[in-house]
């Protein structure tokens, strides 16, 4: 049997927290199905240079999970605030978007560790 | 980060393309590399990562080019503003080539310039997703950097809460680097027992890590101390399997400092002749990286033993040698009296034996 790497390691995670990724950049931060999944294409790139940086090469990559759902949550309040700058939000939007992706992402752990 | 435009990159390079054409740019004059930054991927942050990996793993085998290529990659990040990766990673890179920077100037035993860059580190780290392991990793050399300022107290107040937060972010090899500051204000403090226990420690969660860095450490540390003690077998063992380590790793500091801390071994047990050589070979390892204060109070310590065997005039040429790099680096008032007590006494008769082993009391060994 093949021997997992770290990198193994890292899309799995990825492949394990992408439906809660997929569903918060969605119907919360109300992206487009293209928006989304090309948000997910970056957070993918991106979630693998993370494990790598200075200081995380030896950390669990199970313990990456939060970073990688507030990722998710800042790149949806950025792609939306950039999208419409502060014109044109309804009031359901400009609420999401007032609140901190760090507290959403607390949130959507919970969520994942319920599902798990 | 709010309403900031995200860059969406095309084809996005391997870590191994990265690796390699890290290499090539870090073998780019700073002065070219600018101009040619399009070629050479400057702004790939798969680049940086490992022109940041490179850097790092080099801090203590050439820390003064360590310290220019680190400013050159945060100035070209800085200005003009460029849009470099996804989400935090432009900000992550400046707080990273500051941080190495900060570091790199610590070594060099540059003070004042690593609290300037630890400080640019922080305000970049301040943007990123996982700040608060930045921040961890900042904190731990702006801890070091206490110590080499002999500020001990606090370092032992706050070495335990370093510690508790690597271990909750599972960073646990920081974790253990940690204590090795404990380790050194306990020798500071002449804790000898503790700080014995501390290394051992370490040197054992070294070995279960298989970190050969930190396994390294912790041999040094144990060297100096058992040679302070006069444990000639268990400092040659300690300084013997180190020095291994140290080599295969091209870890010059690490290889200075078991120089030392034979030197030190042989002075305790009275071959003078021989620790002075020893003190010499340490002073040379560093020289050659540019480590100025340690060069500089290996001069002290010289004199001292030169003062020993009744050469005073040698003594005082150790001395005034050391002056004009003890000079450049700041000390705490304690180390300026001492200083100024003994440049005082070489002007005069007889130097002031008490403000030389003062004086080099604030110069200790470097820290990783």
């Amino acid at each position: 049997m093949k021997n997992r790497t770290r990198a193994d390691e890292v899309d799995e995670l990825f492949e394990r927290a992408l439906p809660v990724i997929h569903s918060t950049l969605e119907s919360y931060y109300r992206m487009t199905g293209p928006e989304a999944r090309e948000a997910e294409q970056d957070l993918y790139v991106w979630f693998h240079r993370f494990s790598r940086r200075n200081g995380l090469t030896e950390v669990p990559v199970r313990s990456m999970r939060l970073s990688l759902l507030l990722a998710a949550c800042q790149y949806g309040r950025s792609f939306q605030l950039w999208k419409h700058g502060s014109q044109g939000l309804d009031e359901g939007l400009g609420r999401v978007l007032a609140r901190e992706p760090q507290e959403l992402a607390s949130e959507l752990i919970a969520r994942l560790d319920g599902e798990s | 980060m709010a309403g900031r435009l995200l860059r969406f990159p095309v084809k996005p390079i391997s870590s191994d393309e990265g690796i390699a054409a890290a290499r090539t740019a870090l073998a780019v004059p700073p002065a070219e590399r600018e101009k040619r930054s399009f070629s050479l991927h400057l702004e790939e942050p798969e680049v940086l990562l490992g022109v940041c990996g490179i850097l790092r793993a080099e801090l203590e085998t050439t820390p003064e080019e360590v310290a220019r290529e680190a400013e050159f990659f945060y100035r070209f990040l800085e200005q003009p503003r460029r849009s470099i990766g996804i989400l935090d990673e432009r900000e992550f890179f400046l707080g990273e080539t500051a941080l190495i920077a900060g570091t790199a100037c610590r070594v060099l035993s540059r003070r004042e310039d690593a609290r300037r860059w630890f400080d640019r580190s922080e305000a970049w780290f301040r943007h990123t997703v996982n700040s608060v392991a930045d921040w961890a990793r900042l904190s731990y050399q702006r801890l070091a950097l206490r110590v080499e300022e002999r500020e001990f107290e606090e370092v032992l107040e706050l070495v335990p809460l370093l510690v508790e937060s690597f271990e909750k972010l599972e960073m646990r090899e920081d974790a253990l680097k940690s204590r090795v500051l404990e380790g050194i204000v306990l020798v500071e403090l002449d804790q000898p027992t503790r700080a014995l226990e501390v290394f051992r420690r370490i040197r054992a969660g070294a070995r279960a890590m298989g970190n050969d860095q930190l396994l390294a450490t912790a041999l040094t540390n144990l060297a100096q101390l058992h040679g302070a003690l006069g444990e000639a077998e268990e400092a040659l063992d300690a300084s013997r399997h180190a020095l291994l380590v140290w080599r295969r790793l091209n870890n010059r500091v690490g290889v200075g400092k078991i120089h030392w801390g034979i030197g030190d071994l042989l002075r305790v047990r009275g071959q003078v002749a021989s620790a002075i050589e020893a003190y010499r070979s340490a002073q040379r390892e560093f020289a050659q990286i540019g480590m100025r204060g340690d060069v500089a109070a290996l001069h002290l310590v010289v004199a001292d033993l030169l003062l020993d065997l009744g050469q005073d005039d040698a003594a005082r040429r150790e001395i005034v040698a050391a002056l004009p790099a003890i000079d450049e680096i700041q000390m705490v008032p304690e180390g300026m009296a001492a200083l100024a007590l003994l440049t005082e006494s070489i002007r005069g008769r007889g130097i002031d034996r008490a403000a030389l082993r003062e004086l080099h009391g604030y110069f200790d060994r470097s820290i990783d």
